[in-house]
This record gives structure tokens, sequence and C-alpha cells, in this order.
């Protein structure tokens, strides 16, 4: 179930949100489970199992290890949850990949082995495993009731592509929440915001973006056209999701972390990596880069540190080389600037060329990531370097990447009821709402969200 | 002053609006084969007759209403659950096939069976459903082997052609006990079809396809004969498998084995492949679509090959492309239209009827 399907906005959530206000608090979280479980069956009833393994076995984990005062008991725990979680994810998403590389490297003998990828197993698996790493650290005492652990857990609006929900950022809404009415409108907006950043932008930069990608030898400007449209596609697709998702928990009650903020007006891979998908970069700091060391073991393993936790964010969004490419190129990018520091040359320019080169930098590192495919992703870069020619860029092409890039510029939906109310501004929203809605159903077959796939 | 309360209220109404519309969660049939098919199941439900506004298949699939031609029709199956007026005793022509034979797109009073019998003047019935295997079908009737009919004629279309086994299968025995369908495979089914058939869906998909298709064209509609007609894509016709994609040999030998199988019960056989758009028409094809089309060559290889193996052949294809005018397709469907089907039933009918120039139908 998509989030722009009438199944989803005229059937399950109104049933949802009208259950969820009439239910007697104590059972609220009960409705909200069934909802969740319901909502995830539609899409991946197979592997509703699995969500609920995850779920047992964190919440046994993390009453444990809140019980017992022996570390090494404790520690026993947390490594069960550990082992669980990342057993889940490096079979259902690395297995392949392993067993293609060993191929390659010891031969055809070598079986291929490949599993479905279970929906959200990325974003539910990293938002678990948070919960037990923090029971442990004392960070949030162990959830009280299973019921509360698992509907945290499953939660809809956020349980298929995020925003990555701490359990210790929602833990009092889990037990005690209210609706108000001015959150149900913000939650509103965010979310008719979110749908027409899918809709009319990421869907239709895609589209833009098709023939060129078809193109084998693209000229220069065609190169970096397309890859400035995916860029577009892919932070409107996503954004528009995590506005979704945190509008949809407004409704409940739910207060959940802002995932974007404007990424692409971003001076330094720093900045971006607090603006771009911010809840990963900020689970992966706490619970991979400070174990690590971060900066505190000198300017060598701290750029040892960047890398490695990049890299693994980058395997995290999926099992290919690309992947992993594109996480150590940020992991790179982040070390140079780290070792720069003051004399980053591109520091010296003016603001809007930090921003500038910082997004180029972005956008041609998004390539492997687009393609998935090294082949095709180093013929696409160096087409962007050298070209095949100029290109053939038409005027609607340049007057769309000019849209695009100023589209980037655009405030963040999570401020708008911060301010006085613009009517006419709502107004446009609304009307986008509806023009998203019929645009959406006026194909047969809705592109789905990107980040379904990690 | 615009408060929380007032714009809620204000998009609650526009909320109420949309929902409204989209509750008007129409039937996904859009003709009588729809609504009478069983699911999942190889045939009909027995005895119904629908009458009915149908919509072509072409048309509905891509909500172009514009070139929606909108027939009267009538669908009538029999107790046996194919598409035959009731009270058909001992046919003596009994035709065999898929979609085409069955009639999606003509009246009762226009399919193959129903056209060939008044060209022969003798009983015809139609064996005809959901599957390319309609020979096992036909085999799977015990009636047929008591009181066998003098020839049995196989007009799959070209791209249901396909190698089959022949086996006796209690069909209806088998749609009585359906598969069992987890529920949320089941809701899963019901929200695919509430996204395509609910009232915004439909309205929208159809208002978007029609300005679309008048500002730019559309991709499926050829120009044909002066009027625009819309085409599968020739990918769906299969034009991009060749002869050996498609196992040829295994196809002629399922056709030998099928034709002895008869000829043990005294029964003659006629192989009348039904061609699909593209291989009477190769104009409708895009440049890019003949750079890898190679159907064409199939279909020649098929009707020369099954005739080479001692089968008795109507080479429709030939006969098509010498009356290519009017145009034998539907302009808004799949299928072919009323006329075509009459020049196939004379066709058939004069291979049927045996005249003294032509040698007897093949029953060695």
């Amino acid at each position: 179930m998509l989030f722009f399907q009438v199944s989803f906005l005229f059937v399950f959530l109104p049933l949802t949100l009208v259950l969820h206000q009439l239910l007697p608090p104590r059972v609220r979280n009960a409705a909200l489970l069934a909802a969740s479980l319901i909502f995830y069956a539609t899409s991946s009833y197979e592997f509703l199992p699995l969500l609920l393994l995850s779920v047992v076995v964190d919440y046994s984990a993390g009453r444990q290890i809140g019980r017992s005062d022996d570390p090494a008991t404790r520690r026993a725990w947390l490594i069960a949850s550990l082992t669980t979680n990342l057993g889940l994810l490096a079979f259902y998403k690395y297995v392949g990949l392993i067993s293609l590389s060993l191929r390659d490297l010891l031969g055809p003998e070598v079986p291929l082995l490949e599993a479905a990828l279970p929906l959200g197993i990325s974003f539910f698996t990293f938002q678990s495993m948070s919960y037990t790493i923090d029971v442990y650290r004392g960070d949030v005492e162990p959830a009280q009731s299973p019921v509360d652990f698992a509907a945290f857990v499953a939660l809809f609006p956020q349980l298929v592509a995020g925003p990555i929900v701490r359990f210790r950022d929602v833990a009092p809404q889990l037990v005690d929440r209210t609706v108000r009415s001015a959150d149900v409108v913000r939650g509103l907006t965010l979310f008719m915001v979110g749908l027409a950043k899918k809709i009319l932008l990421a869907d239709t930069l895609a589209l833009l973006a098709k023939p060129l990608f078809a193109v084998e030898q693209p000229g220069f400007l065609d190169a970096w056209a397309g890859m400035v449209f995916y860029s577009g596609q892919i932070y409107f697709d996503f954004s528009g999701y995590s506005d979704m998702a945190v509008g949809l928990g407004l409704f409940l009650g739910f207060s959940f972390p802002n995932n974007f903020n404007a990424p692409y007006r971003a001076r330094t891979f720093s900045d971006f990596w607090r603006r771009w998908h911010i809840t990963l970069s900020s689970w992966l700091r706490d619970y991979l880069y400070i174990p690590l060391g971060g900066s505190r073991r000198g300017p060598l393993r701290t750029y040892v540190n960047l890398t490695i936790t990049m890299l693994l964010g980058g395997l995290w969004h999926g099992a290919s080389w690309a992947f992993v490419v594109w996480g150590a190129g940020h992991g790179l990018l982040l070390a140079a600037e780290r070792a720069l520091g003051e004399r980053n040359p591109i520091l010296r320019l003016p603001a809007v060329g930090q921003t500038a080169v910082t997004f180029l930098l972005v956008t041609a590192l998004w390539v492997p990531f687009h393609f998935n495919d090294m082949t095709v992703a180093t013929r696409w870069l160096t087409a962007m370097v050298f070209g095949h020619g100029v290109g053939s860029i038409t005027p609607l092409v340049a007057g769309s990447v000019a849209a695009a890039l100023a589209l980037f510029h655009l405030p963040t939906p999570s401020h708008l009821w911060d301010t006085t109310p613009r009517p006419r501004l709502l107004l446009v929203i609304v009307f986008l709402f509806v023009l998203s809605l019929f645009v959406a159903h006026g194909r047969l077959e809705a592109p789905p969200f990107l980040y379904f796939r990690f | 002053m615009l408060t929380p309360q007032r714009f809620a209220l204000a998009f609650g109404v526009v909320y109420l609006a949309l929902a409204a519309w989209a509750a008007d969660v129409g039937e996904p049939e859009f003709r009588p084969w729809e609504k009478v098919k069983v699911k999942d199941g190889m045939c009909f439900v027995p005895d119904q007759r629908i009458a009915m506004r149908e919509m072509g298949d072409l048309a509905y699939r891509n909500a172009l209403r514009a070139l929606d031609e909108g027939r009267e029709t009538t669908f009538t199956t029999d107790s046996a659950g194919f598409r035959n007026l009731p009270g058909i005793e001992a046919p003596s022509v009994v035709v065999l096939g898929d979609s085409y034979v069955a009639g999606s797109s003509l009246r009762d009073d226009e399919t193959l069976a129903v056209q060939l019998g008044q060209a022969l003047g003798e009983t015809t019935y139609s064996v005809a459903c959901q599957t390319p295997n309609s020979p096992s079908l036909y085999l799977s009737e015990p009636r047929f082997a008591k009181t066998p009919p003098r020839a049995v004629v196989f007009a799959p279309s070209n791209r249901n052609v396909q190698p089959f086994g022949l086996f006796s299968v209690d069909w209806r025995a088998l749609q009585a006990q359906p598969k069992p369908v987890p529920t949320a495979e089941r809701i899963r089914d019901v929200i695919a079809s509430v996204e395509r058939d609910n009232g915004i869906s439909r309205r929208v998909r159809s208002w978007y396809a029609d300005v679309s298709y008048r500002l730019r064209g559309h991709p499926e509609v050829r120009d044909v004969q002066g009027a625009p007609a819309l085409v599968m894509p020739a990918e769906a016709q299969l034009c991009d498998k060749g002869a050996e994609e498609r196992a040829l040999a295994e196809v002629v030998a399922s056709l030998v084995t099928f034709r002895d199988a008869l000829a043990q019960q005294g029964v003659g056989f006629v192989f009348m492949p039904v061609p699909d758009p593209v291989q009477v028409y190769p104009e409708l094809l895009s440049a890019e679509e003949e750079a890898v089309c190679d159907g064409l060559g199939f279909f020649d290889a098929l009707t020369r090959s099954a005739a080479d193996a001692g089968i008795e052949v109507v080479d429709l294809r030939a006969l098509y492309a010498a009356n290519s005018t009017p145009y034998l397709y539907r302009r808004d469907d799949s299928h072919w239209t009323p006329h075509a089907v009459g020049l196939a039933a004379e066709a058939l009918s004069a291979r049927l009827a045996t005249p003294p120039d032509r040698p007897s139908l093949s029953v060695p």
C-alpha cells in the first residue's frame, strides 16, 4: 500500500485514525500495531514473521539487559540482538553479493545464492538494534510492554523507508500521547507537500532523466543534466516520503525526527551529511563512528573511521560494489575535508561557489548509486568529465535543469506552521495535493518510492 | 485569520469530496468475457447470458475512451461452460481455440463456430477458453469420445501457439476445489482492483489518455486505412520471437500427436492458426519494432512445417493479406472483426466440405 493510493488515503488511514482516537489509551498501541502489521502484510506478508522475529528478539534482549547487573549477561544479550539483526540483514541483503564475489574469485563451482529482499528490512533492523544498544548503554529504559515495543518497530508511517526513529525519541509518546489539532494540521501540510514532492517533482524529473540515461554515449552536458535530474529525483522522492511519514506520525501523536534539511544548500560535505538522510547519518555517527573511536584517536584514525563509517553506510543501501564505491567516495571526501580544515580551497570561494562545488561532487557520486553497476557508472563518469562532444541539450532540458536547481532551494516544509500561516500558500499546497492525487491516479502503475528497494 | 482548525475544516471538505469520488469503485469488467470467466480457471461460468455494452480491451487498458467503439454484445455459455447456444447435441464440427474462437469482442451470432455452422449448414460447437491447450480440453470431454464429431478445427491465435501436451483433466473439479489463497493475498488483490477501478483513477486516466492522445498521439495508435486503430505492442504479439525461440519443432510434434489421437477416433483435423495484426499488416510495425521483429517468419514457418508434417492447414495469413481491406481487426480491441471471422469461416467451410479437387481430410 502506497501513501498516495486510494486504499490508503480513503480506507486504511481514516479507519486507523478514527480507531486510534476512539479507543481508550491503554489499547491504542495494540490497535496501532495491528494496523501497522496489516499495512506491512498488504505489501509483504511473506516477511511478517521476520519483522516479528526482530521484535521478539530485541524486546527480550532489552528486558534482559535492563534486568541484569552482570556485565557478561548484558553483553551476551546485546550480542544476541546484534547477531540476529545483522544476521538477517546479511542473509537477505548480502548473501547474493557474497556468493557472486566468491564465485568470481574461486570459480563457477561456488553456488549463486539469492534471497528476496524483505520490505523495509534495512530500516526496521537498524531501528530495533538502536534500542538494544541504547538500553545496554543505559541511555533509555527498557520498554515495559511488548505491544508498545512492537508498535514502535512496526509503526506504519516509517516502517518501510524511515525516518529511522529511535526508541528514546518516542518512548514517552508510546506511553502517553495527545493528538493536538495544531499537530494534525501541521502533519496534514507536511503530508501534502511530501506527496507533491514525490508525484509532481520526483516522478517528473525521472521522466526527464529517462531519455538521457538511455543514450549509450552521452555528451558532456547531457551526462550532467541526467545526473542533476537524478539528484532531484532521489531528493524529492525520499524527502517526500519522509515528509509524509513525519506528517502521518503527527496525526497519531508522534513526533518523528526530520530526515532532510535542504541538503543541496550544503557548503561542505560534512554540512551535506547533517542535512541528508539525517536519521541514518546520526545513527551511523552514534552507533558506528563514535564506537570506532570517532575523532578521539588522532587525525589518521579519524580519517579511517570516517571512511569505514561511510563505506558501511553505502553498503547499508544495497549489496553491490557500486554502493560501496558511493559510500567510500563520501567517506574519502569527508576525510579530505577534515584533513584540509581551513586550508580547504573550497572554503575560499563565495558561499554560492561552495554550495555549487559540493552539489556537483554529490551529484557525481550519485552516478554509481544510480546505475548500480560499476561498468556503466565508469562510462557515465567519463562522459561527465570528457563527454562525447558537448551534447545536444534541448531548451526543455536546460530549462528543467535550471528549475530543478532552483527547487533545491525551497524551504523545508517542516517550518510551514512555525511562522504565521499564509493562507495563499496553504491554498496552493491543497491544490498541489489534489493535482498530485490526480497525476498519481492517471497512471496505471505508479512508480514506488526509490528507497523501498533498500 | 487562518487558524489550524479552519484550515482543517476546509481541507476536510476537499477530502470528503475526493473520498466520495473515489468510492465509485466500478466493476473491473469491461466486456462480457471478464464477467463470465471463472477466476483462475480455464473456462466460463456455465449457463450464463450476459448482454452489455462492451469496451475494447485495448481501449480499456489504455483508458482511451476516444477510440472506444462501444459495441452492444451478448455472451451466452452452455451447461458445459463453453460459449455456445444451449442445446447443441452431437456437433459435426468442433472448433478449438482461445479468445479469438471464443469470440472476445463478438456477439453470440458472430463467433467462428456460429459462422462456420452457417457456412457448412451443419451443427458446430466451440471449445475455447483462456488456455493455449484447448486440445486437452476437448479430450477431457467424454461426450466427444462417445459421439465424435466428423472434424475438429484447432484455431489458436499466433501469440498462443506453443507446444502442448495431451492429457485429460477434470478441470471443472479443479475449479470446484480452488487452491486456498492467503488472506493477505486476497487483500492485495482487492487493493489492486480498487486502485485500478476507483472513480478517480478511472476518470483521471481517461482524461489524461484522451487529452494526451489528442495533443501528441499515442504510441499504440496507428493510422490504418485512414482511421486510427489501437494495436498491441509488437512484443505482445511475440513479434520478436523466432521459430527457434517459440519451439516450432515441438509445436508441430504436438499437432501431429493430436491429429493422430483424433484419427484413431475417425475424426479429421484442420489446423488454422489466426495471425496477429502485424502478420497481416507489417506496416503497423514501427521502425524500431521492425528491426527486432522475426514473428512474420515464425507464422509462415509454422504453416509450412505443419503442412509438411501432413496436417491440413488453412493459411489465414495469405487469405487475410489478399483481403486486407477493410481492416480485419477491431480498432479498439486486440481481436478480429466479424468480417475477418466470416472470411475464416468461408475458408474453413471450403476445406471441410471436401470438394472434389481437394484431398479428403487427412484421416490415415
